[in-house]
């Protein structure tokens, strides 16, 4: 752990995502005004005090609405990740463990979706608008009436945006984790958990996958700040959050029309991609470099 | 009544076409209360047989064949009935006799356990697959089987990781994970190979005490006269996947008969000899 806080660097990104953490959870106490309240007359200020940060098109002011944004931005790239996270281990983890044809069939799969351009992918998925697909199944009592009850609680085009790029972003965490299995089965510790009589799911979940997880760590923090990444370009082409909830990416893409006229529209959202995703990458960067010390500190 | 009997044990490994057939139709008997040791030298098929008596090779590659009986040892349980074969029980009557009815010890107690759960959480594992010991309960029974296998202030060294520990008490650790859920066989894979003369020492009269205490029968392997000498009463040698010769341990290494035997007497006496140099240097 000291090796870890002797690292500046991931320290400083340490310290950027607990800021970020504070924001998104007490969003309402810290934004100085309703991130949806429009107010004509004040549309397009530059910041002043009463808007430190300016006000957009309709007068709304950007560091509340920013603030709101880190809400939905850490949201989407926490949830996105761990949804990639637990299909991706499940699948390295049996393709690892099983070999032969498992392997064969589930890494060629995870090739394919791999050979897709993935702003591609998720273009063509959300264009399909499967949220509203799942609506529509209102036939089908069960699921319809479940869809429905869900995307009333939560807004369906946020949980969209969680799923489809969970689901588009898993392939690298399969590969890592089979990659981890492949070495970690052959180590005797689970040839002696089998001759304890543990079942092979028992091997996998008890002996392996513990082994296997600080790589994944490094992967899922490095993962975050791609999940919010795409998120702000999804957004930024009026394909991800939809407007009036705030989103770093959707702040930036109502900024681009007055580029010329309000520069802190855009270049405030910018930054607070560009820091956040620098603070995850350090972060994960740390968090590697901590681990590969400490293993080859061991034997 | 023998407790395992071993009948034209065969293991072959297929790869690509072309086939090994590291253990040769053996046939052997270990008896309730026995120390049988089985020597042979690396290569010799000792571990694939050890391995193959609860199905433990992974298949494919590896084909067994032959037979494997398994008496009834505890007629208050009398789980099996009288003679399972080994080889054609299901999975899930495997998982309950490994680590249940057989355990094993292997040779490098550094990679017999896992590096990220505790001893504590290893040993509960063995004992909570096959007992019906539970939380505080089964905390209790690994405490008293670390304690029973020499590691002091047990209680404390519940939450250590393997690493913390020196290889001798690794390889306690390991004894008193194979001992805990009191199996009727002990299958010990060179058990003290990668350990120092001193621990080998401590370590061989901590196995045969444990075996006296519980009547235990033990599958000794080793390629190292000496460790079978001092504790095992019939000794078998291995050479090229056959079972040269078996017989008491006194009969066996006091008048070989295959020159394999011979062999590997020959390279104990070499060995004894430059000890004995060096002691008189």
């Amino acid at each position: 752990m000291m090796n870890l806080l002797r690292n500046r660097l991931a320290v400083m990104g340490g310290v950027i995502l607990v800021v970020l953490a504070v924001v998104a959870i007490f969003a309402p106490a810290l934004s100085p005004h309703d991130p949806l309240q429009i107010n004509l007359p004040d549309a397009l200020l530059p910041p002043s005090a009463a808007y430190p940060l300016g006000t957009d098109l309709l007068g709304r002011d950007v560091l509340s609405r920013l603030i709101y944004g880190t809400r939905i931005s850490l949201l989407i790239g926490f949830i996105a990740v761990g949804i990639a996270v637990i299909v991706g281990t499940a699948v390295g983890a049996l393709a690892g463990f099983y070999g032969g044809w498992v392997d064969a069939v589930l890494m060629r799969f995870v090739d394919t979706l791999l050979s897709i351009p993935t702003i591609f992918l998720l273009l063509a998925v959300i264009a399909m608008d499967p949220a509203q697909r799942l609506l529509e199944l209102g036939g089908l009592p069960l699921i319809g009436g479940l869809a429905k009850g869900f995307f009333q609680a939560v807004d369906p085009q946020i949980v969209m945006l969680m799923a489809v790029i969970g689901l588009m972003s898993w392939m690298g965490v399969a590969r890592l984790v089979r990659a981890e299995i492949l070495s970690l089965k052959e180590r005797e510790f689970v040839l002696a958990a089998r001759v304890l009589g543990a079942s092979s799911l028992r091997v996998i979940t008890k002996h392996l996958l513990p082994n296997a997880m600080a790589p994944v760590l490094v992967s899922a923090t490095l993962g975050v700040g791609g999940a919010i990444l795409t998120e702000s370009v999804l957004s930024y082409l009026g394909l991800g959050v939809q407007p009036p909830t705030p989103s770093w990416g959707n702040i930036l893409n109502e900024g681009r029309v007055a580029l010329g006229v309000a520069w802190w529209l855009t270049l405030s959202p910018g930054l607070c991609i560009l820091f956040t995703v620098l603070a995850f990458n350090l972060v994960g960067e740390g968090i590697r470099e901590w681990i590969g010390r400490r293993s080859a500190g061991a034997k | 009544m023998p407790l395992l009997t071993v009948e034209d044990l065969t293991v072959t490994y297929r790869h690509h076409g072309t086939s090994v057939r590291a253990v040769d139709g053996i046939s052997f008997t270990i008896g309730s209360g026995e120390i049988l040791a089985l020597v042979g030298e690396s290569g010799s098929g000792k571990s694939s047989a050890a391995l193959a008596l609860a199905k433990l090779l992974p298949s494919p590659p590896a084909e067994v064949s032959g037979q494997v009986m398994m008496e009834r040892v505890h007629p208050h349980t009398n789980i099996f009935g009288v003679g399972v074969n080994l080889l054609s029980a299901s999975e899930e009557a495997l998982r309950a006799i490994r680590g249940g009815k057989i355990a094993y010890v292997f040779q490098d107690p550094a990679t017999s356990l896992n590096p990220v759960l505790t001893i504590g959480e290893q040993l509960r594992e063995a004992i909570e697959l096959h007992t019906g010991a539970r939380g505080e309960e089964a905390t209790r029974v690994v405490v008293e089987w670390l304690q029973r296998v020499g590691i002091t202030s047990a209680k404390e060294r519940l939450s250590a990781y393997p690493h913390e520990f020196s290889v001798g008490m690794q390889q306690r650790v390991c004894l008193a994970m194979a001992m805990a859920t009191q199996p009727s066989l002990l299958i010990a894979d060179e058990p003290t190979t990668a350990l120092d003369v001193t621990i080998q020492v401590q370590i061989l009269r901590l196995m045969r005490d444990l075996q006296r205490a519980f009547r235990l029968s033990v599958l000794l392997i080793s390629h190292d006269l000496t460790v079978v000498e001092r504790i095992a009463h019939r000794v078998a040698v291995m050479s090229q996947g056959k079972l040269v010769e078996i017989g008491p341990v006194a009969q066996v290494l006091g008048h070989p008969v295959h020159p394999c035997t011979k062999a590997l007497l020959a390279c104990r006496s070499a060995v004894a000899l430059r000890r004995a140099g060096r002691a008189d240097g």
